[in-house]
């Protein structure tokens, strides 16, 4: 080959690889989001220390620069509105109690208490399938989706989050809620499956509210994330592994008229969350609410 | 030529490559601080107040024909009587304390001045640095064979120290009195405890010097509103960073601001604030240290206003939790304020772990638009607050404690606005009786403001 063209076929690799490298890195808004939050020799420190304390990470995870603001919500009149209509067009009853008022149908009642948390129990339990106790989580996830789709349940954001086999053939399937792409670990619903049968779901639905001004913080990583956590737990008794480590949003949940949820890292270490505040690093806890301190 | 500008392009190409790849493997700083100069910016509301203007009296009485004339915080004249006071005790005893003056028990009385909380004294102080360390509790000053003598009394009403004064050291004293005495001022007398069993039967103690006025008061109904509180400023003297708290609104339109591990709840009125973190710790300061270290707390947090005095610090173990806390009350015209809760910070050697702040003002009104209400006699009233105590009483005490006895003011809400209603204000063995002056109707906590 003539050395000339091989030199220039080489040049225009080398000038599209930088284009390539250069994009990535000095693009405003993309290359932001892959400057590296993360480098190899701290993520490499990290494991060691993970692994000192008795800890494995098995996870990935995102070694990105993110910023992100809080997030504002309030309780979701729309998903209340929308349980409540399904149960007044079926001509439900409804009792007023101390802890929510109560919507009665045949099949079905409905308690949407004050906190805006709300309770469907059916009675009888709904049938979704036989031996689902024995299924992969996918044919669990596919039957509890129809169902929901069914009650018109499926809301706007509804995101599959994780099930858990409990005893006495019980099975809870966690969805969360999905708000400007991030999940929100506070948007729940829950069903609880008892013998393949449906016996109630648990909704906590937010709607996001617009905050003015808009201004973005920088997170911590992922990588001090889990060495703030392992700092708050200590060095743990029997080999434990970090299976994920995710970035959404958390907070409990108010009787309010509508409040901020801060950014978390959510790590799963052997099937137990713990959600560290990506703007703080400390742990998430209770609220610390002064009324109640009284 | 060609063929060589081609090699030099191809290298450059190559190294630019190189760099950019171990830019994009090993990053820049990992994590950026993201604070702005603003969040960190040092926030001063106030000035703390030097040590000598954290205590003051509750009560400065002087001798009249026939009683006392009684000033408290909110006087033109008090102030600048314990302001005189002090001048007195510190050249009284400047150099070395005298001895015992040998004084008679009738010697005649000019002035008393009790002091509640106590005024550390001693070594490490800055008032009387010549007294042995103790704490100030009351000062009387009385004359005796045509000359003047200082009194300094603790707790147990034991005499600290006592020392002569010359005629120039008293004159500024005597002419104010003299001065203030002028003023139309109605003339009160020590509660004494025959004549309280005498109003409300056998089985009371006066526990305390109370001061009860011997003629009709009229006193007025005043509007009031709650203290202005910039919220911003406060935000940043709670939080180092509070563009990290979040906020929660509430449905009766209180804002919380929490990061998580410490809380702020804004009212209309007032706040609260609670970091429970700190709890658990020691509380090593000494009381004179505290008393510092709770007038810097509250100029810091919100400010220290004129006629907000402090009237209680204590130190308390629950626990592992030992803590010191510190109260105030505010007043008007010598006349305290009674709200639904107090201004009080609660702290130890980690930090403030509690702070709950509501001061409210009186608005003041010309005396011809007030609504007046003339106090019925201070018998009357401590009858119908010890019937009210026993019969409210799940258990009957075996003996009354009477731990305070005056006039004020309770707030309370009106159709659409809040009023300062005088009061008789009558403490019972930790229990407090709230009667307004002229019906002796009682006020119940939950209809404070």
């Amino acid at each position: 080959m003539n050395l000339g063209r091989a030199k220039l076929i080489l040049i225009i690799a080398f000038a599209a690889l930088n284009l390539f490298l250069g994009y990535h890195l000095f693009w405003p808004d993309f290359g932001r989001l892959t400057r590296v939050a993360v480098s190899a020799e701290e993520l490499r420190l990290t494991e060691q220390m993970l692994a000192e304390n008795n800890y494995s990470l098995e996870a990935p995870i995102n070694r990105a620069v993110q910023s992100i603001d809080f997030l504002s919500v309030s309780q979701s009149l729309a998903v209340q509105r929308s349980v409540l209509l399904h149960f007044l067009r079926e001509g439900a009853s409804i009792n007023q109690a101390e802890d929510g008022n109560y919507y009665y149908i045949e099949g079905e009642t409905a308690v949407i208490h004050a906190s805006g948390l709300i309770t469907i129990l059916y009675n009888p339990p709904v049938v979704i399938g036989e031996n689902l106790y024995g299924m992969e989580s996918r044919e669990i996830r596919n039957a509890v989706d129809a169902f929901l789709a069914e009650k018109q349940l499926n809301f706007d954001g509804l995101n599959f989050d994780y099930l858990e086999k409990e005893e006495a053939s019980t099975i809870v399937v966690y969805y969360n809620q999905i708000v400007n792409e991030a999940p929100v670990f506070s948007g729940q619903l829950n069903v609880i499956i008892i013998n393949d049968r449906i016996q109630s779901v648990d909704l906590y639905w937010l709607e996001p509210v617009e905050r003015i001004p808009i201004r973005e913080i920088r997170v911590i990583s992922a990588a001090e994330a889990l060495s703030n956590l392992v700092y708050e737990l200590g060095p743990a008794p029997e080999p434990q592994m970090i299976t994920k480590v995710e970035l959404g949003y958390y907070s409990g949940d108010y009787d309010a008229e509508k409040w901020e949820i801060p950014p978390v890292w959510r790590i799963l270490i052997n099937g137990q969350h713990y959600y560290i505040n990506a703007f703080t690093g400390n742990k998430e806890q209770e609220i610390v609410i002064p009324e109640q301190l009284q | 030529m060609k063929e060589n500008l081609k090699s030099v392009i191809l290298l450059a190409l190559v190294g630019t490559s190189l760099l950019l790849t171990y830019q994009l493997w090993y990053g820049q700083q990992p994590v950026e601080l993201t604070e702005d100069e603003d969040i960190y910016e040092r926030i001063i509301i106030e000035q703390p107040r030097p040590p000598e203007q954290i205590v003051f009296p509750e009560t400065i009485a002087t001798n009249a024909e026939n009683g006392f004339h009684i000033f408290r915080e909110g006087e033109q004249f008090y102030y600048r009587l314990w302001e005189k006071i002090l001048g007195l005790m510190n050249s009284a005893f400047e150099e070395d304390i005298p001895g015992a003056a040998d004084l008679p028990e009738g010697a005649p009385l000019l002035l008393s001045c009790y002091l509640n909380p106590f005024l550390p004294v001693g070594s490490d102080q800055s008032l009387l640095p010549i007294l042995p360390e103790g704490e100030l509790a009351r000062l009387d000053l009385v004359s005796w064979n045509e000359s003047y003598w200082i009194r300094l009394f603790s707790a147990e009403e034991e005499v600290l120290a006592e020392a002569e004064l010359t005629a120039s050291q008293t004159a500024a004293l005597k002419e104010l009195i003299v001065l203030a005495g002028e003023e139309e001022r109605a003339m009160y007398k020590l509660l004494e405890s025959n004549a309280a069993k005498a109003a409300a039967g056998e089985g009371l103690t006066v526990a305390g010097a109370f001061f009860l006025p011997q003629q009709d008061i009229t006193l007025a109904r005043y509007p009031v509103k709650a203290e202005t509180i910039n919220r911003e400023q406060l935000l940043k003297t709670f939080f180092v960073d509070y563009s990290l708290a979040r906020t929660i609104e509430e449905k009766d339109g209180a804002v919380i601001y929490t990061d998580g591990e410490r809380g702020l709840r804004l009212t209309a009125a007032g706040f609260e604030y609670s970091y429970p973190r700190l709890e658990e710790g020691e509380a090593n300061q000494t009381v004179a240290d505290a008393l510092n270290s709770s007038g810097t707390l509250i100029s810091f947090h919100g400010g220290w206003p004129a006629g907000l005095r402090l009237e209680k610090v204590t130190h308390s173990r629950l626990g592992r939790s030992v803590s010191y806390s510190a109260q105030w009350r505010m007043y008007y015209r010598g006349y305290p304020l009674y709200a639904a809760k107090p201004t009080r910070i609660v702290f130890n050697d980690r930090g403030l772990i509690h702070f709950s702040r509501l001061i409210y003002n009186i608005q003041a009104v010309d005396q011809d638009q007030a609504e007046l209400r003339v106090a019925a006699g201070w018998q009357e009233a401590l009858k119908t607050a010890v019937d009210l105590f026993r019969k409210d009483a799940e258990e009957q005490p075996a003996e009354l404690r009477l731990e305070a006895f005056n006039l004020g003011y309770a707030v309370v809400a009106g159709v659409n606005e809040l009023w300062a209603e005088p009061v008789w204000h009558i403490l019972i063995n930790d229990q407090r009786i709230l009667l307004r002056v002229d019906n002796l109707l009682q006020f119940k906590a939950e209809d404070l403001q």
